[in-house]
C-alpha cells in the first residue's frame, strides 16, 4: 500500500477544510417573506356656493356671478364641471325664470383643504312675470371634480 | 521512488484548493433561498403609510425583522399588490390591483443580528384608478433575499 507523505496530508487536510468552508459560506443567504397592505384615501365632497350675485337682472338680461367650490379633501382637485341652473319658484314668480349655462373644464386647480372662485352666467327670461321684480334666485348647481395629482 | 516526488500530487491540490476560494463566494452571490439560513420578517411599520388617490406617490415602511445572530444585508424586497379590499372585506371588482404600484427596495440595507430595521417602500397609484379604489385597501405579499455580508 502506498504511503502518504506527510506533506501531500497536510495539504489534504487543508483542501478538506476549505471545502466544508466553501459550502458553509454558500449557505449564509437567506429568503423573507411577509405581508402588508397600502389604502386609498376616502373622498370627501365639495360644497359650492354663491359668492357674489352678480348684477340685478331684468327680463331679457345676464349677469355673471361667482360660485365659490371648496376642497375638504388633502389632495388637489380640478372642476371638470359645473351644471346647468334653473331657479327655484319664488314669490310667485315661476321657477326655470332665472337659468344659467354650465360651465365645462374651468381652469385651475383647487389645492388641498382649499377654495377656487367661478363665474357662471345667468340670464331672465324675456316673459318674466312682474311678479319677479326685487327678487333673489337660489340656482341649484352641481359640480364633478376630480383629483388632479 | 522518492517521497519528495509525491510534490506533483501536492500542486494538483493546490490548484483544488484554488478552485474553491474562488467557487466558494460565487454561491453566496446568488440570492435564492440559502440552505439552512433563517428566513427574515417583513411586515407593515403600524400607522407608517401615505393613504393613496389618483397619482399619487407615497410611502410604506416595512420592518425587516433578522432571527440570526449574525447581521444580514437584505439585498431585495418586492411586494405584490393583490386584490383591493373594501372597509367590509369584501373584493371590489371595479378597481384592478394594477392600480397601485411599489417599488422594489432601492439599496441593500444591513440589519443586525437578532435587530430588525426599517425601510421605506415607495407607493403609486396610477393617475386613471377609478373611483372603484376611494377608501379600499391593496394587500400586499412581500418576498425578499439577504446575505450575510
Amino acid at each position: 500500500m502506498r504511503k502518504i507523505s506527510k506533506r501531500s496530508a497536510v495539504v489534504l487536510g487543508a483542501a478538506g477544510a476549505v471545502v466544508v468552508a466553501g459550502v458553509a459560506y454558500a449557505a449564509w443567504t437567506s429568503g423573507g417573506a411577509g405581508s402588508g397592505s397600502v389604502t386609498s384615501k376616502t373622498a370627501v365632497d365639495s360644497v359650492i356656493s354663491s359668492s357674489d350675485q352678480g348684477t340685478a337682472l331684468y327680463p331679457g338680461a345676464s349677469t355673471t356671478f361667482k360660485v365659490k367650490i371648496t376642497n375638504p379633501n388633502d389632495y388637489p382637485v380640478v372642476v371638470n364641471s359645473i351644471s346647468a341652473g334653473s331657479s327655484n319658484e319664488v314669490g310667485g314668480c315661476a321657477a326655470a325664470t332665472v337659468t344659467s349655462a354650465a360651465v365645462a373644464n374651468p381652469a385651475g386647480t383647487i389645492a388641498p383643504g382649499g377654495e377656487g372662485v367661478y363665474s357662471v352666467t345667468a340670464t331672465m327670461a324675456k316673459d318674466a312675470s312682474d311678479a319677479c321684480k326685487s327678487q333673489v334666485f337660489t340656482l341649484p348647481l352641481t359640480a364633478t371634480l376630480s383629483s388632479n395629482a | 521512488m522518492s517521497r519528495w516526488r509525491t510534490g506533483v500530487p501536492v500542486g494538483v491540490l493546490t490548484a483544488v484548493v484554488l478552485g474553491w476560494f474562488a467557487a466558494g463566494p460565487a454561491p453566496a452571490g446568488h440570492t435564492a433561498n440559502g440552505g439552512g439560513g433563517k428566513q427574515f420578517g417583513i411586515a407593515d411599520v403600524p400607522g407608517r403609510a401615505t393613504a393613496l388617490y389618483p397619482g399619487a406617490t407615497g410611502t410604506r415602511w416595512i420592518r425587516l425583522a433578522n432571527a440570526e445572530n449574525f447581521p444580514i444585508r437584505v439585498q431585495t424586497v418586492t411586494a405584490v399588490v393583490g386584490k383591493p379590499l373594501d372597509g367590509a372585506g369584501r373584493g371590489v371588482p371595479a378597481c384592478p390591483s394594477s392600480s397601485v404600484r411599489v417599488d422594489a427596495l432601492a439599496t441593500p440595507v444591513t440589519v443586525p443580528g437578532n435587530g430588525t430595521a426599517d425601510v421605506a417602500l415607495t407607493t403609486h397609484m396610477l393617475p386613471g384608478a377609478p373611483d372603484a379604489c376611494r377608501s379600499v385597501t391593496f394587500p400586499l405579499a412581500y418576498s425578499g433575499t439577504a446575505v450575510k455580508p
